[in-house]
């Protein structure tokens, strides 16, 4: 209360009313709600056999009831014709246009039946028909049964789903496994990246790295992909390159495996881990570095002791956002990979829109979600810094 | 013990620039050596080429006789003391001071020991296992010492290591300093621009400006004997009086201003017609009472600035500064106010005819 009278001595009215609401409709309304919502979604299933018994039945019924219409008109067609036997004229020709508008009537000779066997065939249509209602009877009282079953319930069954299923299970710790390697190779490349630009580089040169490194994302993450499409594909720059030079004999088949996924990943997400690094090293006094090696330490020891210690908050966040970016990555693993690469998140993205099963998508996507958060903690915890470090 | 640092025909240029031009000077092994000039005077250039981050354009340092040309700095029997200090801050203090001995590969039971008794020479004991945040200044630099002398360095240079201080601490710290130095032998090569530091603390003085060693001398002789120009203005006060020289008695030489002719010592050896300056430093001036001393002019009072034991007379001079001289409050000057006309005299032995030549602006 005292903090929320100060606040509003130092911001004004408006200004605090506008922070508080701000503040409000993003942690609520963009947060929490969503995710909420999601975890809500992904506790309802519907029970499959039971939904796949109500369709089946319900089409059995809408059969009983086409069966049963022409059952009806045949046995009026049958009764004209009885009729006109009676009365002993223009059989015949009526029995031509008959056997046009009914198929049934293809069935019956041409020649003249003779009305008993007409009153026989109505007889037994009259028998089918009253089965037929009956059947119509069972199936909707099984239906309304099988209503009550297909209906969508509360529970596990989604998250139980995952773990039964071999192929899912499998693409989804290949996703976090792949993951891990893309921050780690992130993480080897754009270190030194960020310790040059950051105290190494003559400041012309810095800003131009720095061009360098921006650029690329002036263009979209699909149009910089399939750069790496064309550079990684079979017949692609790289292939055809090392086949002139004769360092290879056929093409590698980069697509195949995870390399082209994890280089593409690497190439897309590699600002995200160079700056929050080089806001880190930027901070480090130079004097430090040279004080390290003044005492005698190699430019290996000087980065173990001094650089790195200093640059692990950065370090943490570069490597929790290019986690996060690559464990959520679409189109990377959707342009790069091969049938052998396919991510966790193309088999949510298939279970929302092509199973159109929200559930079941929603269950994969809170695992994702919730294993994204075990692996910040653990960054957390193996960098050994905190949430006010990270917000530096 | 420490080892002598030379330097022979030392020219550092940066592109253009050149910091420090053509320095040759021995400082010997166990000395206190200061060097004292105002910012950008190229001092520090000096202690980085010692210290190894770079090599001199031209000519050569030597440490202990051996060039010193393409050796780093952490293969150099050095050890430096920055502005900041630059502690380890995420170390412990006692990483901190081992930090060069674990570089040198001694275990970690021997380093924890050898950082105890570096705490125990900086009067830290004890206190090894505190982060360096938690300690104060005067603490952090000590810890900076201990860390510089736990490698066993033959010279340890020092680059205004005092300037964060406050005053009380800084002049505890000079005596620390000094002390440390005594005990230890090791060459001392430290840089400031205060000149309080480099007259107390140090064996000699190199006076430095504009990239050019001006003076090298004991801080005694830096006082009563400036070589130079700029010297004589930069340490300490000192009234200027411009002129021309007319005699050359014996040691002395007769110089004609503009507010008379003044006698003084001509260490220069300036020939008749030389321009030259007269400096006497505003302890050697006095009110004239009764004998004429060698030297006398007749001026204004301007103001009257009371210190205490001692106050600062104003008194015109030849130009729009003020010449200044120090009374000692031991008598009645009550007949001092502004306006009043006053005759200010002093010996010839007590002033110093240089040579015309760049004067320091940073009058104090």
């Amino acid at each position: 209360m005292e903090a929320a009278r100060d606040f509003l001595r130092r911001y004004g009215g408006l200004m605090t009313a506008y922070i508080f609401a701000g503040c409000g409709i993003w942690m609520i309304g963009m947060i929490v709600l969503p995710q909420l919502l999601m975890v809500e979604k992904s506790l309802i299933y519907a029970d499959k056999a039971a939904s796949a018994q109500v369709a089946m039945t319900r089409g059995e019924t809408d059969r009983l009831f086409v069966e049963m219409g022409r059952a009806e008109s045949r046995i009026r067609e049958l009764d004209r014709q009885i009729e006109s036997i009676e009365s002993g004229e223009g059989g015949e020709q009526q029995q031509s246009t008959g056997s046009i508008l009914n198929p049934f009537a293809s069935q019956s000779p041409q020649s003249a039946l003779s009305a008993e066997e007409l009153e026989a065939e109505m007889a037994a249509l009259t028998a089918r028909i009253e089965t037929i209602k009956q059947e119509i009877a069972e199936n909707d009282a099984a239906l309304k049964d099988l209503m009550v079953e297909a209906q969508p319930k509360y529970g596990f069954a989604n998250y139980a789903e995952l773990i039964a299923n071999d192929l899912n299970r499998a693409i989804f710790f290949k996703t976090i496994w792949s993951s891990v390697m893309v921050t780690f190779v992130a993480l080897v490349v754009c270190y030194p990246i960020a310790f040059y630009l950051a105290k190494a580089a003559p400041s012309e040169q810095a800003a131009l790295l720095m061009l360098a490194l921006v650029v690329p994302y002036w263009v979209n993450e699909i149009l910089r992909t399939f750069a790496w499409l064309m550079i990684l594909s079979d017949g692609g720059i790289l292939n055809s390159a090392l086949l002139w030079l004769g360092a290879i004999s056929e093409p590698i088949r980069y697509r195949a495996g995870n390399a082209a996924v994890v280089i593409g990943m690497v190439y897309a997400y590699i600002l995200f881990m160079v700056f929050p690094i080089y806001n880190t090293i930027d901070t480090l006094d130079r004097n430090q570095l040279e004080a390290a090696r003044d005492l005698g330490a190699p430019w290996w020891r000087i980065h173990w002791r001094v650089v790195i210690p200093h640059a692990k908050p950065g370090i943490a966040v570069g490597c929790i956002m290019t986690f996060m970016l690559a464990a959520g990555s679409y189109a990377v693993p959707l342009i790069l990979g091969g049938t052998q690469s396919k991510w966790f998140t193309e088999i949510i993205y298939d279970n929302f829109y092509e199973a159109n099963d929200w559930g079941l998508g929603s269950a994969y996507a809170f695992v994702l979600l919730a294993t994204c958060i075990v692996f910040i903690l653990a960054m957390m915890k193996l960098f050994r810094v905190g949430l006010q470090d990270i917000a530096k | 013990m420490g080892q002598d640092v030379q330097l022979e025909s030392v020219t550092m240029r940066f592109g253009d620039f050149t910091a420090v031009r053509d320095a040759n000077l021995t400082i010997q092994a166990g000395e206190f050596f200061s060097f004292l000039g105002p910012s950008g005077c190229g001092k520090t250039t000096i202690l980085r080429m010692v210290s190894g981050f770079i090599d001199p354009s031209e000519g050569a340092v030597r440490i202990g006789g051996a060039d010193m040309r393409g050796i780093g700095p952490n293969k150099r029997p050095t050890a430096l003391i920055f502005q900041n200090l630059a502690l380890f801050p995420l170390m412990k203090v006692w990483e901190n001071i081992a930090f060069g001995l674990e570089v040198r590969g001694v275990g970690k039971a021997e380093r924890h020991k050898k950082a105890e008794e570096l705490l125990e020479l900086i009067a830290l004991p004890g206190q090894g296992d505190k982060m360096v945040s938690e300690l104060s200044g005067g603490q952090k630099q000590r810890v900076a010492i201990a860390r510089a002398l736990a490698v066993e360095p033959q010279v340890l240079l020092l680059d205004e290591p005092l300037s964060a201080l406050d005053l009380k601490l800084r002049q505890h710290m000079r005596a620390e300093l000094r002390a440390i130095q005594r005990a230890t032998g090791v060459t001392f090569i430290y840089i400031t621009h205060d000149q309080g530091e480099a007259l107390t603390m140090s064996d000699r003085v190199g006076v430095m400006s504009a990239g050019v060693i001006e003076q090298v001398d004991t801080p005694a002789n830096i006082y009563n004997d400036p070589s130079t120009a700029f010297v004589a203005t930069f340490v300490g006060e000192n009234n200027p009086f411009h002129g021309r020289v007319v005699e050359t008695p014996e040691s002395f030489a007769v110089i004609e201003t503009g507010l008379g002719r003044f006698r003084a010592r001509n260490k220069a050896r300036m020939a008749v017609g030389d321009s030259a300056i007269v400096f006497v430093r505003p302890e050697r001036c006095h009110l004239v009472n009764g004998k004429t001393p060698d030297n006398a002019f007749a001026t204004k009072v301007d103001r009257i600035d009371l210190e205490g034991a001692y106050l600062n007379l104003f008194v015109k001079g030849e130009g729009p500064r003020d010449l200044i001289v120090h009374l000692t409050n031991d008598q009645d000057l009550s007949f001092l106010s502004p306006g009043a006309d006053v005759q200010i005299g002093f010996s010839a032995e007590s002033a110093v005819a240089l040579p015309e030549g760049a004067i320091s602006r940073e009058q104090p």
